[in-house]
């Protein structure tokens, strides 16, 4: 089951987005699970077609989930969406890093400043 | 000839009373009652405090697809009454079971299934919090496979039958058997039009909209979706169980007239009871809440903490 709360300060696709998230995570949704339609999700929350089509792309990119085109779209088949999700953020960082000619050592700095809330 | 007729309209008069005063009582206050206390029993959910609060739009519900439907058997009496009008049957008994009770059957199922394509049982408060199932649905979590797959099978069956007896009666002297052809072939068809359009019509039910502000509404939606998709592959199965029987007592004449003899119709009356099989399967299987076991195994929990750090 999916919740989403109108009135709450986080946007509706990021809750869709972050509860699809957990489930994936949790194994609530299996891999291989067909998920609703856009259409049909947007229905029956009763929001725009738009707000899930967003939530579903982001975790798309994250390779969390993959459309399959008419046939729908479904979990995908990896051990865990939230170390893929992550492993993906270290390659994005990575690729800013090369740009800018930063060390590793630099690298690793400024990463481990960043995660003690350093900035 | 003239009783006859006047059978057939007389079982028109009983069907079309039955409709209408059944219509009233679906819109009275004991007829409300009654429709959800199936509902309660059919689908083995929960009586709980929420119940109470949905229950005046879950009678809503109830009572616009209980009207809808009486209302359709009616329109359907109509028209078998006006066929009876335009051509006169030769036969009671084959206007009453060729037109008066399919299109009754199909006028009731027909109407209750536009009804429930066009309105959703429940409408959340624009700001109210929504739920909805992140899986995907099909026809065999509210239908079971059984049921669903006894129609395809069935008119398969009554096909097959169909083509022996053609073959069969193809070798009569004179080709008196193809006499015997014309019913099952219109039976077979009828069957094979009522089952592609079940099944574009389930697909069309399960796409439709589930709007629910808890668990326990979606629930009792699935409660009445599951009811609607068992009506609909009842009718089918019913038909195709109908037809495959009239194939069978076709093939069966044509044989005994390919044998030289003339048909003594003394297996017919074992052969048509299989009609009632699906009928006696539905029944037995009408009261379990087969949807519960496939949708809501898991209590259909909300993902607390997820949703706790979504509202954040």
């Amino acid at each position: 089951m999916i919740l989403v709360d109108p009135r709450s300060p986080v946007p509706p696709f990021e809750q869709i987005r972050v509860q699809l998230l957990t489930m994936i995570g949790s194994a609530e949704l299996p891999p291989g699970s067909r998920l609703p339609t856009v259409r049909k999700l947007a229905a029956d929350l009763e929001v725009a077609p738009n707000t899930v089509a967003r939530a579903y792309r982001e975790l798309e990119l994250s390779g969390v989930i993959e459309s399959k085109g008419r046939h729908g779209t479904f979990v995908s088949y990896h051990e865990d969406p939230v170390k893929k999700q992550a492993q993906k953020a270290a390659l994005d960082f990575a690729d800013v890093v090369r740009k800018l000619r930063l060390s590793e050592k630099e690298a690793v700095d400024l990463l481990s400043q960043a995660l003690r809330g350093q900035f | 000839m003239e009783l006859d007729l006047g059978f057939a309209w007389i079982m028109t008069g009983v069907l079309a009373a039955v409709a209408l005063i059944s219509y009233f009582y679906s819109r009275s206050f004991v007829g409300q009652e009654k429709a959800l206390f199936l509902l309660w029993q059919r689908s083995g959910l929960q009586l709980s405090q929420e119940v109470e609060e949905m229950e005046p739009s879950l009678k809503h519900g109830l009572r616009k697809r209980s009207s809808a439907s009486w209302l359709g058997a009616f329109f359907g009496v109509l028209m078998a009454a006006a066929g009876l009008l335009v051509v006169p049957s030769s036969s009671a008994v084959d206007y009453v079971v060729f037109a008066l009770v399919p299109a009754t059957c199909v006028g009731s199922i027909g109407a209750e299934v536009w009804v429930a394509l066009r309105d959703t049982v429940f409408h959340p408060v624009d700001s109210g919090k929504r739920i909805a199932r992140i899986r995907s649905v099909r026809l065999i979590d509210y239908v079971r496979p059984v049921l669903v797959w006894m129609a395809p099978f069935f008119v398969i069956v009554a096909v097959a039958l169909a083509l022996g007896a053609m073959g069969v009666g193809a070798k009569t002297p004179g080709g008196i058997g193809e006499a015997h052809w014309g019913r099952p072939l219109a039976a077979v068809a009828v069957s094979l039009v009522v089952m592609a359009l079940c099944f574009g019509i389930s697909r069309r039910v399960l796409l439709q909209p589930q709007p629910a502000k808890d668990r326990e509404e979606l629930m009792w939606d699935d409660a009445m979706r599951a009811t609607l998709l068992l009506k609909l592959f009842q009718l089918t199965a019913v038909l195709a169980t109908y037809a495959a029987s009239m194939a069978l007592q076709s093939l069966i004449s044509v044989a005994e007239i390919a044998s030289g003899s003339q048909p003594s119709g003394y297996l017919d009356s074992y052969v048509f009871p299989l009609y009632f099989i699906p009928l006696f399967i539905f029944g037995r299987l009408w009261a379990t809440g087969y949807f519960v076991q496939k949708l809501w195994s898991n209590g259909g929990t909300v993902n607390k903490s997820a949703t706790d750090s979504a509202s954040a």
